[in-house]
């Protein structure tokens, strides 16, 4: 998968790790709060993803600890994943930038 | 131990044993940890599907960590072609059967629309799975027979609550879901050769499932819908004849067709042992041990293909 393919799901999860190593169920939370609600991720998924992004190198497991009872396992992004997330958000920023131009024309006004 | 937690470990049995050891306990904290935020006292329905969907995934990760690349590329072509094949005979002479069997339509008279059952939608699935193949569109493919796995289940329970007596057995279906898993796990015609061999499998098949009709039509395998639960030697002999031609495709230097063409029997292997009748089952126990004595010659094979070379060396 080529870094313009980069689905959304990948995208939020790279993103709440951006900031420092997060266990699963703060994953999810996280993303959650990145997209204002919209990826609700199941457990199965996450770790679907999670195993994917690991093969590739993006993400690597960061530790685990027991607490109130519960395994969990912490991940972090590596600096390819980080690159990666760079990249897409370069591509991202283009692409509205692209969009805002042609906005600016059209509040300009323009004639057929 | 909580009942909610008891659920969320059986659901993980999807999942094969290898990646349930390393990450079951991770997993079930993470499930627990969303149902607390939630206040949940039991799992979702949504979860459970999510769970039973990335747990049977993990099995043919599993698989296609072990098969090599060129063995499920040919296994694939194979399946799509003989499964196609099977749904599109299936379509004339079981679907659109009104006009060749109007004494037995007559007296079986809940049916869909004009056709005989809600299997037709399955048979059209694997119909544009092999047209998507063969113009390129293996991706396509691939996802429209993995989806004919759960519009099988589907389709026959439907037919069951509807009444409609001329459904096929789950012995036929069956085989179209084993054929489809197998379809599902490679590449189907991954390049033009590649579509020439599916087009090739597809042709061979249907002559195979047509050609007993134009030399008697008592044994014309379509002819009822319980062909193979009735006819069990067709189970029977596929994997025998597969048997030969793995043994002469290694011989032929090919170890990937030889590998592919025993993935290939595995099918009507499992279906005459648990759907065949007591002949079937002894012959396929036979065929199972000509089956362990050709194996050697393939896993040798199959090294060599993977790039590993064994060697003995004295001490």
């Amino acid at each position: 998968m080529s870094v313009s393919e980069m689905r959304e799901p990948t995208f939020f999860i790279l993103s709440s790790l951006a900031a420092g190593p997060r266990h699963g169920y703060a994953i999810i939370a996280e993303a959650a709060d990145l997209s204002d609600g919209r990826l609700r991720l199941q457990v199965g998924t996450l770790y679907a993803a999670l195993e994917r992004l690991s093969e590739k190198g993006w993400v690597e497991a960061a530790g685990e600890e027991v607490v109130s009872g519960r395994n969990r396992r912490y991940y972090r992004l590596t600096d390819t994943g980080a690159a990666a997330l760079e990249t897409e958000i370069a591509q991202l920023e283009a692409r509205a930038s692209r969009a805002m131009a042609r906005l600016a024309v059209r509040r300009e006004g323009f004639a057929l | 131990m909580k009942d909610i937690e008891t659920r969320y470990r059986r659901s993980l049995h999807w999942y094969p044993a290898s990646w349930r050891a390393l990450n079951e306990e991770v997993i079930v904290g993470t499930l627990l940890d969303k149902a607390e935020q939630e206040n949940r006292d039991r799992p979702l329905a949504g979860e459970l599907v999510d769970l039973a969907l990335h747990g049977t995934l993990g099995h043919v990760a599993l698989l296609r960590s072990v098969i090599p690349a060129s063995v499920r590329e040919r296994a694939s072509t194979a399946a799509l072609g003989i499964g196609a094949a099977m749904s599109l005979v299936a379509i004339a002479e079981l679907e659109s059967g009104r006009e060749r069997y109007p004494l037995f339509h007559a007296t079986h008279p809940a049916t869909f629309g004009p056709f005989a059952s809600t299997a037709i939608i399955v048979y059209l699935v694997w119909v544009v799975a092999l047209v998507a193949a063969v113009v390129g569109w293996t991706k396509t493919s691939r996802i429209l027979v993995a989806a004919s796995i759960p519009a099988t289940v589907a389709a026959r329970l439907l037919a069951d609550r509807l009444a409609m007596d001329l459904r096929p057995t789950w012995t036929f279906l069956g085989l179209l879901i084993l054929l489809a898993a197998i379809a599902a796990i490679g590449r189907p015609a991954p390049d033009r050769r590649g579509a020439l061999w599916l087009g090739g499998w597809f042709a061979a098949s249907v002559i195979v499932f047509v050609l007993p009709h134009v030399t008697d039509r008592q044994t014309y395998p379509f002819q009822n819908p319980m062909w193979l639960d009735e006819r069990g030697h067709l189970l029977a002999y596929l994997p025998a004849v597969a048997i030969v031609a793995a043994i002469v495709s290694r011989l032929l230097g090919s170890v990937a067709w030889s590998a592919a063409t025993l993935i290939l029997a595995l099918p009507w292997a499992v279906l005459a042992v648990f759907g065949g009748r007591e002949t079937d089952q002894l012959l396929v126990s036979g065929i199972a041990v000509c089956a362990v004595m050709v194996l050697p010659l393939i896993v040798v094979g199959l090294f060599r293909l993977l790039g590993v070379r064994i060697s003995i060396t004295r001490a």
